[in-house]
């Protein structure tokens, strides 16, 4: 660290500032954890040390079967996943496949539909004996003569939380690859069209390979993502009694016998597992930007595929998943917020339904609170990630203090933890002197605190990239005409990166406004937010249908704000240009 | 004969003043507490109550029926009160506590975390024998009560098991391969603890029958409502194990025309769940008030009628009347003790994932 005489500089003290933040939001939570693994007992009052946390959690067939289970799970998740991502990325960017716009807006629609909505909406679906689908596949069935009681499809089964976790995950997925089908350079497509060769050969020979690397940064992104993933094997894995490591930390936390040692020592190797992908995540997206950096330079627009007598099986094929992703899951919980108890859908049922449930989730007071507690953690987050994130850009991408590459190898490391294990050490760390004495435990605080850690990763790189963009000689000049550095960054630099600045902060806000792992074992009676919220009428009150109300309530809420935010991203990126 | 059934008179004669003495003294004793606390509970005002259950039980009032009853006799404290609902919720309430953040004066603890509550000193001792609390019902800890009854059956759909067959079912059902991936139970088969103990089935046979509870492919749900729900959805046919008051507030709601409930001998019961007050909790006088008055024959008999759980130390509660005259396991107390350590042999005998 650079110092001027014995006193370190504003920027130095700032950089000491900025480390001992991410030190007391990202390390010392999970050292605190590390620490707590060796120790039996509740965190709040932990029992002597031990190795028996360890031998308990790794002499158990039940953990290899759940380590097994989540790489099975993790593996067809993102195969499932990657391969309708990529497909629709192709048919909407490269090809001219009808209502491709409207394809592409309607694929933001799942974001908006939380991940716990989503399974237990699947459950409503596919319960064994009285879901809709499994009903209705037995009806279609006994016209030939097939009489069955139950199924045919088990949703509670490991092939029932890959379909979830595959069909869930397309739209990030989307996202992330669809810019590299849309900039690809087309000379080598045009040259291989030139030589004769037919579409699909070209496809397979020339695209897919050009774009391994935008695949590959998918396929990583997305494996990452599954293996963290909480929503479906909670709501669908338990029940079917296959465990996953995420719902094995929370069954060692708040089912049946707690035992906070035993999570923390699952969760040492969990964490291990997402570093080490975390680190191919990140060499890979690396490689993935110098290879493309030279592609996106130039400005043209690759030639369009003509499917020919494909067009239309091609959009049957996008229906097939808006139905699977929004319209069936929607339909059904609609249906259910109707009914004063779930049935599956009958002509006798329709004198039953009315809007009961609705006036019963918007006169408690417990979803008010709830929609109070959500709105004061999804700003404090999105604001407070934002502003950190900013901070560390600034120091990590205009400054030359010593440390500061491994303040941004600390900030990116945080991306592999995965949100249970997150709200897991800061259990551990704010059940015990000396932060419990900060009281912040059970508090909208400490839920927000924990979100800033699993989103500060994601808000720097885009902070960072913003940062880059600007060129030093702007702030060079601001300070050349007298102005002192404060002042250079809250006039000159911050008003340039708005719009990175509010793009990174809706991000956030729309993570943090339906997190669900890190408030489920975080958040008290009086900080639950929206998300917990549901998942308290489903499973601790067994309500299904005012789940169902407020579920149908908050994806409307989710779906006007994330078009509002696409539209307020656009506008800002308009004005810029303009 | 008749000298010594003459003898017997006049020792009753002469002990009978002594007992209504004593008896007396007691009760002045009693009443004298009692009073303290209502004084002391005048100038608290109020109570922030945390108990299991719900505002509405099966769409009529519930807790709103315990509090206004409470408040009818007591007007001078204002109940606030809130559903603490479940293991996992008093989970929740306990790692709260411990974290410095009193969110109720009196709260609601499930047997097996009584040993962390009172480790990490989050629960006011109280001698709740000086109040006049049944004996039976102070927690051997002394720090709580148990306030309401536990009777465990077995449930079924009457859609997929005929009352003929459901009516006849035992214990042995839940774990016989004729049943093989229809048992429904819950992930916490407390029912079994209760079996647990040496005098009823003993260690080796409990740890048997669970064992095979898991090679029958049980269904593990982690939510009682839920269980009893999907049961009269008909997602299986057999529930076993839950309790009795599940099945009332399904009765009561008029939602479960297609279930049935058994009681198998030998019954399993328990006095359970432990309230007690918060330390650190500001009216610590009203709280006391409303846990006595909880406990006492309006309180029970309140309880009764909204949620089926009254004790069956009490009588004329639903619970009194269903095991008069039948095979009862009740869970004792030193065996409650150590559920706990009981609980988890089970859980992992069902082959469900705890530590050693």
């Amino acid at each position: 660290m650079k110092l001027r005489g014995k006193l370190p500089s504003g920027t130095d003290l700032f950089f000491i500032v900025v480390v001992a933040i991410l030190l007391w939001l990202i390390l010392i939570p999970l050292g605190q954890m590390i620490l707590s693994s060796f120790r039996l007992g509740h965190p709040a009052a932990p029992g002597p040390f031990t190795l028996k946390n360890y031998l308990a959690a790794y002499t158990n067939p039940l953990t290899y079967r759940m380590i097994a289970n989540t790489f099975v799970f993790a593996t067809g998740g993102t195969a499932i996943t990657v391969f309708i991502a990529v497909l629709f990325a192709w048919l909407i960017e490269r090809t001219d496949m009808p209502l491709r716009n409207l394809c592409w807006s309607l694929l933001l629609i799942p974001l908006a539909m939380p991940g716990l909505l989503f399974s237990m909406a699947y459950v409503l679906l596919f319960m064994p004996t009285s879901g809709v689908i499994n009903v209705f596949l037995r009806d279609v069935l006994s016209w030939f003569g097939v009489e069955l009681s139950r199924g045919p499809i088990n949703i509670y089964s490991l092939g029932g939380m890959i379909f979830l976790d595959g069909i869930r995950g397309v739209t990030s997925v989307f996202l992330i690859i669809v810019g590299s089908f849309r900039m690809m350079d087309p000379a080598l497509e045009e040259a291989s069209w030139a030589a004769g060769a037919k579409n699909w050969t070209t496809v397979h020979r020339i695209t897919l390979p050009v774009l391994l690397p935008a695949v590959l940064a998918a396929l990583l992104y997305s494996f990452v993502s599954s293996m963290e993933s909480f929503e479906a094997p909670l709501v669908v894995g338990l029940p079917g009694r296959v465990y996953v490591y995420s719902t094995m930390i929370y069954l060692s936390t708040r089912d049946a016998i707690p035992n906070y040692g035993l999570g923390a020592a699952f969760a040492g190797s969990y964490v291990l597992m997402a570093l080490v992908l975390t680190y191919f995540y990140q060499r890979v997206t690396i490689r993935q930007a110098e290879r493309f950096a030279t592609i996106t330079g130039k400005g043209y627009r690759p030639r369009v595929i003509e499917l020919g007598s494909w067009r239309y099986p091609a959009l049957a094929l996008f229906l097939l998943y808006f139905l699977l992703a929004v319209a069936l899951p929607l339909g059904v919980l609609i249906w259910t917020s109707l009914l004063p108890v779930y049935q599956p859908p009958s002509r006798e049922l329709l004198s039953q339904m009315s809007l009961s449930n609705y006036r019963f989730i918007l006169t408690e007071a417990g979803v008010l609170r709830s929609a109070w507690n959500s709105l004061v953690i999804t700003l404090f987050t999105a604001t407070a990630t934002v502003a950190l994130a900013f901070a560390i850009s600034w120091l990590v991408v205009r400054t030359r203090v010593k440390g500061r590459l491994s303040l941004d190898g600390l900030t990116f490391a945080s991306h592999a933890i995965p949100g249970i294990v997150v709200g897991l050490s800061f259990i551990f760390l704010y059940l015990q002197p000396p932060f419990r004495y900060l009281g912040l435990y059970g508090t909208v605080w400490i839920i927000s605190l924990a979100l800033i850690t699993q989103y500060i990763a994601f808000a720097t790189r885009t902070t960072n990239a913003a940062v880059m963009q600007i060129n030093k000689e702007l702030e060079e000049a601001g300070e050349v005409s007298g102005a002192n550095r404060v002042r250079v960054l809250w006039q000159l630099t911050l008003p340039l990166i708005r719009p990175a600045f509010v793009a990174a902060w809706i991000w956030v806000a729309a993570h943090a406004v339906r997190a669900f792992s890190i408030p489920l074992l975080l958040s008290s009676r009086d900080s639950r937010p929206l998300g917990v919220m549901l998942w308290h009428y489903w499973d601790v009150e067994g309500n299904q249908p005012a789940a169902a109300a407020l579920g149908v309530m908050l994806i409307v809420l989710l779906t006007i704000i994330s078009f509002s935010g696409r539209v307020f991203v656009s506008t800002a990126r308009g004005s810029k240009q303009g | 004969m008749v000298r010594n059934k003459n003898k017997k008179v006049y020792g009753a004669l002469l002990l009978a003043p002594l007992f209504l003495w004593t008896s007396s003294l007691v009760w002045a004793q009693d009443r004298k507490a009692l009073e303290k606390i209502i004084e002391g509970a005048k100038s608290e005002g109020r109570v922030k109550a945390g108990g299991t259950v719900r505002w509405l039980e099966g769409g009529k009032p519930g807790a709103k029926k315990m509090v206004e009853v409470f408040q009818a006799r007591y007007p001078f404290v204002k109940v606030e009160y809130e559903r603490v609902g479940g293991f996992r919720e008093r989970e929740k309430v306990l790692s709260e506590m411990a974290g410095g953040n009193i969110s109720y004066d009196t709260a609601t603890l499930s047997e097996t975390q009584v040993r962390t509550a009172l480790e990490a000193k989050v629960v006011e001792m109280v001698d709740w024998r000086s109040l006049g609390v049944h004996p039976q019902h102070v927690h051997p800890d002394g720090f709580g009560v148990n306030y309401r009854s536990q009777v465990y059956g077995i449930a079924y759909n009457r859609k997929l098991v005929p009352d003929k067959v459901g009516t006849k079912l035992t214990w042995d059902d839940c774990a016989s391969p004729k049943w093989k991936g229809k048992v429904a139970m819950d992930v916490r088969p407390r029912h079994m603890e209760v079996l647990w103990q040496p005098h009823v089935w003993g260690r080796e046979k409990t740890l048997a029958h669970a064992r095979q509870v898991s090679a029958n492919q049980a269904i593990f749900e982690r939510s009682r409502d839920q269980a009893m729900q999907k049961l009269n959805l008909g997602e299986y046919p057999v529930l076993c194990g839950p309790l009795f008051f599940t099945y009332y507030d399904q009765l009561r709601s008029g939602r479960s025309k297609d279930i049935g409930f058994v009681l198998v001998e030998p019954i399993p019961v328990t006095l359970g769940d432990v309230v007690f007050i918060a330390r650190g909790s500001k009216h610590k006088n009203a709280a006391k008030l409303w846990i006595v008055w909880s406990l006492s024959d309006e309180g029970q008999a309140v309880l009764d009628e909204v949620e089926g759980s009254g004790s069956p130390v009490f009588p004329g509660t639903q619970a009194a009347k269903m095991i008069k005259g039948k095979k009862v396991a009740f869970y004792e107390t030193k065996w409650r003790a150590k559920s706990d350590e009981i609980l988890k042999e089970i859980i992992e005998a069902v082959g469900l994932p705890v530590v050693q």
